[in-house]
């Protein structure tokens, strides 16, 4: 089983569990696809659990349940998924934008992720990010221009690149930009 | 690298991933603690820049070796090697022992090192007892806190000769090593990710330095891979003691109640939670999945429950793994750890 700490929260990913499953994709598509279950703990009760859905070409995480961790991560039940992307060269590539969260929007607040920087990414983490990443098996990491040679207008997103094979990356970039942040509205100081 | 030093880690198997993670402590070790040695008398003798001055002494040579030709750095193992094992007229010999040998000594941990890392090794036990010899001599010499380390290596691997299987340990202190080691990998990462981000600039600016940055790459790689090598070792050795342990407890304890029986408390034990979607337990207390303790036996266990508790929840384990939660308005045995097995 891998264990990574990411800031406040641990980062479980049982070893050799891997479920065929149907997925949708963000199209609505239909899929055969395979599945790869994740809890993340953290302060505040926090304990969710993760599902990392890969089908041919691409693959998504969401959480799959929330338990009694706080109200406000029902927004990531209903989306802030991470999609990931095969490249075709045995790894694969998720952008990394950060949810923005916003506490007065809503009862529980709201946020939806957008492009990030890797000085705010190390400010929600409380430490380098980029070396997290190297933990959990990145090839590369930085801009889509410099990382894929992207010239669209995501050009300036972040990205990093990881075996396919290895869910521990994707997942940790999700505990990273979209658990982080709606803890860190949570709990004050001792959430992040 | 991190500044308190290294601990050795000694090898629960033959394999070369253990031989490996041994052998990368040493040389981080050995480099540290002649580092510190040095620094010691150095520093307050000829200055915070004793090394700057010591290159730059080096560099008006006629034919300077590579190192002097980049910054020098405190606790790398070469420097501390051969600086005063090549250079009659280092200062550093100044601070080392007349032994007979020591340079000799010097020249063959550098050796043994080169050939680890250009994968000129069979990363063997027996490879790992000349390390420990040879470390551990100049370890003793020099008066190094490594020599302590270079005889546990040496008692380990008579261990694991005859036959000596890890796991006999409490799971709390394998789980504690386990820790340590996955910690190591994490630290080992942070390494990797700043000389991977040197190398780069370095690239750009087309410096001499990128041969011993690759070679410090590689040699973190290593050691990372290694670390989490031991920590893969290191939980199946928990899986074993902890099924051994909940052997032991029924013995003591008696044949397990009957799945669906009631008790009017529940059977002291510590207090899980049953996560039906990832089909394992979490641990509050360990801050871990009980899968990672036991093995595939917890998922079992954990869709054998689900039946009775289909949203999951608390559930108290017993050390004997026999499981009891609140179904309804009683507390219920849902079955044994073990009965998946």
């Amino acid at each position: 089983m891998a264990r990574i700490s990411v800031g406040a929260c641990a980062l479980l990913v049982p070893d050799a569990v891997e479920r065929d499953v149907v997925a949708t994709d963000h199209a609505g598509k239909v899929w055969a696809a395979t599945e790869v279950p994740a809890v993340v703990s953290g302060p505040k009760g926090t304990l969710i659990e993760l599902a990392y859905r890969r089908w041919e070409g691409e693959g998504q995480i969401t959480t799959a349940s929330r338990g009694d961790s706080g109200a406000a991560f029902d927004r990531l039940m209903s989306g802030a998924r991470l999609g990931v992307r095969d490249r075709g060269d045995g790894t694969d590539a998720c952008d990394i934008g950060l949810l923005r969260w916003d506490q007065s929007r809503g009862p529980q607040g709201w946020g939806n992720p957008s492009k990030a920087t890797f000085e705010e990414l190390d400010g929600v983490l409380g430490g380098p990010s980029g070396a997290l990443l190297v933990e959990c098996g990145a090839h590369d990491y930085g801009s889509r221009a410099d990382v894929l040679l992207d010239s669209s207008t995501r050009r300036n997103w972040l990205t990093a690149t990881f075996p396919a094979s290895d869910p521990l990356g994707p997942l940790a970039v999700y505990v990273l930009t979209r658990v982080l942040p709606i803890l860190a509205s949570l709990g004050g100081e001792d959430a992040c | 690298m991190p500044a308190d030093g290294f601990e050795i880690v000694l090898p629960i198997s033959a394999s070369p991933g253990q031989v490996m993670a041994c052998q990368s402590t040493m040389v981080a070790a050995m480099g540290h603690q002649l580092g510190e040695f040095y620094d010691a008398s150095m520093r307050p003798a000829v200055g915070d820049d004793w090394l700057e001055q010591l290159r730059q002494a080096r560099l008006l040579d006629p034919h300077p070796a590579p190192v002097y030709k980049k910054k020098l750095r405190l606790h790398d193992f070469s420097f501390c090697l051969t600086e005063p094992a090549k250079n009659a007229n280092s200062p550093l010999r100044h601070l080392l022992p007349k032994s007979s040998g020591l340079f000799d000594d010097f020249d063959r941990a550098v050796a043994l090192r080169n050939a680890a890392l250009h994968g000129d090794a069979a990363y063997t036990l027996s490879e790992l007892e000349a390390w420990a010899v040879v470390f551990g001599r100049i370890a003793v010499d020099v008066g190094l806190e490594l020599a302590t380390g270079c005889s546990r290596v040496r008692q380990r691997i008579d261990q694991l000769e005859a036959g000596f299987a890890p796991g006999t340990e409490p799971s709390s202190e394998i789980l504690e090593a386990l820790r340590e080691a996955q910690a190591k990998a994490a630290a080992m990462a942070e390494v990797i990710d700043g000389l991977r981000s040197d190398l780069s600039e370095q690239r750009l600016q087309g410096s001499e330095a990128l041969a011993t940055l690759s070679a410090q790459l590689d040699e973190a790689e290593v050691a990372k891979a290694a670390a989490e090598e031991n920590a893969g070792q290191l939980q199946a050795s928990l899986e074993n003691q902890s099924a051994a342990e909940r052997r032991e407890s029924r013995t003591t304890d008696g044949p397990p109640p009957a799945p669906g029986s009631t008790v009017p408390v529940p059977p002291p034990g510590r207090a899980l939670r049953l996560l039906t979607f990832v089909e394992d337990f979490y641990d509050p207390r360990a801050d871990d999945l009980l899968s990672n303790e036991v093995g595939e036996v917890a998922a079992a266990a954990a869709r054998a429950w689900t039946v009775s508790l289909p949203n999951g929840g608390p559930v108290i384990l017993t050390d004997a793994g026999d499981g009891f939660a609140l179904v309804g308005y009683e507390w219920t045995c849902l079955g044994s750890l073990d009965d998946g097995r």
